[in-house]
């Protein structure tokens, strides 16, 4: 426990040298009317009934003055911010985070400010409680990924090696290794011959 | 009986891709990963992983989400069919819904797949009541059981001060008596005030023993502007809601709820540049030996100037009764060529158990994306280990991807 106090001392110290300058956000890669195609989406449109109205305001008064005014100034046609978010952050298309590169810079920076490098170990109580928040960026199928699929080739949680000190791991965190392994036969496999 | 559920899956996959013809709008992502290893008894391995995930819209609003997998690898190398998610969302009142099959469930301390339903009934778009039933489900059940049912009520509500939810689940199982459990949470982020603090804090108690069963908190700060401090703490016992044998394994281990400190300090300098260093110890009490710790440092630095370009370097050390281990690893994530993103990552671990084994094990993997077109895309894994029991264990995996 000692260590860990002076480990924290001694960091912040060195962590009062560092300036401080951290913002958030991303900008568009180029200028939404460049990013977006009416051609290419004008199928899917078509599908899902979607008419010029429901991205464009048209209800918006011009303020042009007098008789000749155009009636609606044609920057109101320009769309809301977040109408790209109406159909691509939405049920019609699940959100999958690694599509907001196609339009965002650095995308990576998009991300909630709870969203550390530990946020893989702190990420479960917040959903648990919030769960409405995270489906807003990623899809039900998300949470499988790590907590459903047994996959050894393309393992998600585990690093390489992992094998080998894994009973290190498992006595100091014991209720880590159950919330995904349940059966006890999962053990058994290798350490009575099973697996090799 | 478990024949009968398999037909009645099969009904249900053959319905899901019906749906999927009529539908107004659908995403689908199919995958397939090969190798091929050779064991410590030098036999040869040729592991195949396919999954298809598919998510769709109709007309009326009703989505379908299907996650599937097909592996010949996963505990015994004969092929087997794996139903990670496979559910229909039905839309009720605009902002409420019922979610049917099996899916992923995340509430109070519940964690894992359920086949059954979830209603969703909003009162607005920050409050509602989540109805569940079903039965708990793991992926290493290889059929449909219902002997291990739960039934749950939760209530949340996004208060302008703070968001809370207070629920209960009943764990009817056979062989067990059952289970009445309530939780409770709240959740604050105070955004404008100087230090940003952000507070977690939940409980469970079982009713019948009036005894609380688990609690976590988690309070993040930012005492300065490049700096985020996060202290964390948990105590759980052991989850009888779990399916199978889970009990049995935590119990092989810990004969105490576990109690868990966590420590984490963040530095961010810049947008584009992390360093955190977390310390976490854990508590509880063994069969083998009565106190029990483990502890967990970690130091990661991590500078991600751009999407496709990133340095992670990271340093930690862990004990527990079972040994201790230091660790090292660089993580590195390029686009080479303007289009091709290729990950490498190189590591060093030094191993001490208590069975008396002492080690150096080294890793190597590299990966290479190759996205042929918009729909297609390859990608190539490469992965080298050196450890006690091999001189060099290598794994090659070609992975396709197809998105429609």
């Amino acid at each position: 426990m000692l260590r860990i106090i002076y480990k924290i001392f001694i960091s912040i110290l060195l962590f009062f040298t560092f300036p401080c300058n951290f913002v958030q956000g991303s900008k568009l890669k180029a200028p939404l009317k460049q990013l977006f195609s009416h051609g290419k989406h004008a199928n899917m449109f078509k599908k899902l009934d979607l008419h010029c109205y429901e991205c464009h305001d048209f209800t918006v008064k011009s303020k042009a003055p007098g008789p000749l005014g155009r009636p609606v100034n044609e920057r109101f046609l320009d769309v809301p911010k977040h109408a790209c978010h109406r159909c691509h952050f939405s049920k019609n298309s699940p959100p999958r985070p690694q599509y907001c590169g196609t339009c965002h810079q650095q995308a990576f920076q998009l991300k909630p400010s709870n969203h550390l490098l530990d946020w893989d170990k702190r990420h479960g109580k917040f959903a648990q409680v919030q769960g409405m928040l995270c489906t807003k960026c990623h899809s039900p199928q998300t949470c499988d990924q790590c907590h459903a699929r047994l996959d050894l080739v393309n393992p998600h949680v585990h690093p390489a090696n992992y094998r080998y000190a894994h009973s290190v791991k498992a006595r100091s965190d014991p209720q880590s290794c159950v919330v995904c392994h349940k059966r006890a036969s999962f053990c058994q496999d290798c350490h009575f011959g099973e697996r090799k | 009986m478990n024949k009968k559920y398999l037909a009645l899956s099969f009904f249900f996959f053959i319905i899901f891709i019906i749906i999927t013809t009529t539908q107004a709008y659908y995403t689908s992502e199919t995958s397939a990963s090969f190798g091929y290893y050779q064991d410590n008894e030098k036999s040869s391995h040729f592991p195949v992983y396919l999954y298809w995930n598919l998510n769709t819209t109709s007309h009326n609003d009703i989505t379908t989400a299907v996650d599937v997998g097909v592996n010949n690898d996963a505990v015994y190398e004969t092929w087997r069919f794996y139903i990670y998610h496979a559910s229909t969302t039905i839309p009720l009142f605009e902002i409420s819904k019922i979610q049917l099959g099996r899916q992923f469930i995340a509430d109070g301390f519940e964690v894992g797949l359920l086949d059954g339903m979830a209603t969703y009934l909003n009162w607005s778009e920050n409050g509602g009541i989540v109805l569940t039933g079903g039965a708990l489900h793991s992926v290493e059940q290889l059929s449909f059981s219902f002997d291990n049912q739960l039934y749950g009520l939760s209530a949340f509500q996004d208060f302008s001060f703070f968001t809370g939810r207070l629920g209960y689940f009943m764990n009817v199982r056979e062989d067990k008596e059952t289970l009445h459990l309530t939780h409770a949470a709240i959740a604050k982020s105070w955004d404008s005030l100087f230090w940003k603090p952000s507070i977690l804090a939940k409980a469970q108690m079982n009713l019948e023993e009036r005894d609380i069963e688990q609690t976590s908190a988690d309070f993040q700060f930012s005492p300065w502007s490049p700096f985020q401090i996060t202290l964390n703490f948990a105590s759980q016992k052991r989850n009888h809601l779990m399916v199978d044998d889970a009990e049995l394994i935590y119990s092989l281990f810990a004969t105490s709820a576990q109690k868990t400190y966590g420590f984490s300090l963040n530095l961010l300098p810049h947008e584009t540049t992390h360093f955190q260093l977390t310390s976490q110890l854990l508590l509880y009490d063994s069969p083998a030996k009565k106190d029990e710790e483990g502890l967990h440092e970690r130091f990661i630095a991590s500078w991600h100037p751009k999407d496709f370009f990133a340095i992670n370097v990271t340093g930690g050390y862990l004990s527990s009764y079972g040994g201790h281990t230091w660790y090292s690893s660089l993580d590195f994530k390029k686009t080479i060529f303007r289009t091709l993103p290729l990950q490498f990552e190189v590591g060093a671990e030094r191993i001490e158990k208590l069975n008396s084994i002492q080690m150096w094990a080294f890793h190597s993997r590299a990966n290479i994306l190759f996205p042929l077109s918009t729909r297609l895309s390859l990608k190539l894994l490469g992965e080298i280990e050196r450890n006690h029991i091999f001189d060099i264990d290598a794994k090659a995996v070609v992975n396709v991807t197809y998105y429609l």
